[in-house]
């Protein structure tokens, strides 16, 4: 019986399923003053690491964080006014790490500055094998899904890597930054 | 044996040229020997009509083959660039944002034990 049930779980659908992209988030690009869209499964992950060199520390430390990743989706929406988003376009991101393997691992809530920041990991075993991150701000909402093997540790230090300072990103820089 | 012997000898024997045969031979053919570089010959090879356009024709498909691995090349490196731009600028906003939400764990934390 138990046998059976492990294989229900192991066959249904939500376990172990690649993370999909929800289509409904990409209709608040019509609202967005500026947006970064980037979109890498595993064939351009792969074209990028082969174009990383394992010399240079910083490249070779996104070289091996890559190493296990299937694919990486982020996408940054930044609003001219506040309320352009609501918690039911962030429902389709939501219910996605809300199948089996996934857990909340920090839900920060600032009612004071309005900042929702959401970390989901996904377990397999004692590994990490997906992340997905909502950081929800009044005129910013990023959301980030990362699929495959990932050290958290080493993509946060890369937060601050490559001559750009921590936390503040410049999205100047970003290749698909779409001015309205 | 030895019989078989003596007419291959025979049909394999080395047999002089009758006196004035190269004469007569660079007569009809209406030219007198002249020495010629290696790089002549080949000049010479291709003075006939057809040779000429064939070589051009080939020189212009290797040129553009060349041309087209060329532009390939290039194209496949664009790709590659893009793509690890957009990992890395990828990867920042993602551990941004994953150092955001720590620091505001640890600040709240912190606060809370104060």
């Amino acid at each position: 019986m138990r046998h059976a049930i492990c294989l229900l779980l192991v066959c249904s659908p939500a376990f172990g399923q690649a993370l999909q992209w929800p289509a409904g988030l990409d209709k608040l690009a019509a609202k967005a003053t500026e947006r970064v869209d980037i979109a890498l499964d595993s064939t351009l992950l792969q074209v990028a690491s082969r174009f990383l060199s394992a010399e240079k520390p910083d490249e070779a430390a996104v070289k091996n964080l890559v190493s296990g990743l299937k694919g990486v989706y982020v996408k940054v929406f930044k609003f001219d006014k506040e309320g352009e988003y609501s918690e039911a376009d962030l429902e389709p991101v939501r219910s996605q790490v809300r199948g089996p393997g996934w857990s909340k691992i920090v839900g920060v809530v600032t009612r004071r500055g309005g900042d929702n920041t959401e970390v989901y990991v996904k377990l397999e075993g004692d590994r990490f094998a997906g992340v997905a991150i909502i950081a929800a701000e009044p005129k910013e909402l990023t959301v980030v899904l990362i699929d495959g093997s990932i050290d958290l540790e080493q993509l946060r230090m890369l937060g601050g890597h490559f001559g750009i300072p921590k936390i503040e990103v410049d999205r100047k820089k970003a290749l698909k930054t779409e001015p309205k | 044996m030895s019989r078989f012997e003596d007419l291959l000898r025979e049909a394999l024997r080395r047999e002089e040229p009758p006196a004035g045969f190269a004469g007569r031979v660079m007569v009809r053919m209406g030219a007198a020997p002249e020495k010629m570089s290696r790089w002549q010959a080949v000049r010479r090879a291709f003075e006939a009509p057809r040779l000429r356009w064939a070589g051009a024709v080939g020189l212009c498909v290797l040129l553009v083959g060349v041309g087209l691995q060329v532009h390939r090349e290039r194209e496949t490196r664009a790709e590659g660039e893009l793509a690890k731009e957009r990992l890395v600028l990828a990867l920042q906003i993602a551990g941004s944002k994953l150092g955001l939400a720590q620091a505001k764990v640890l600040e709240m934390s912190g606060g809370r034990s104060q």
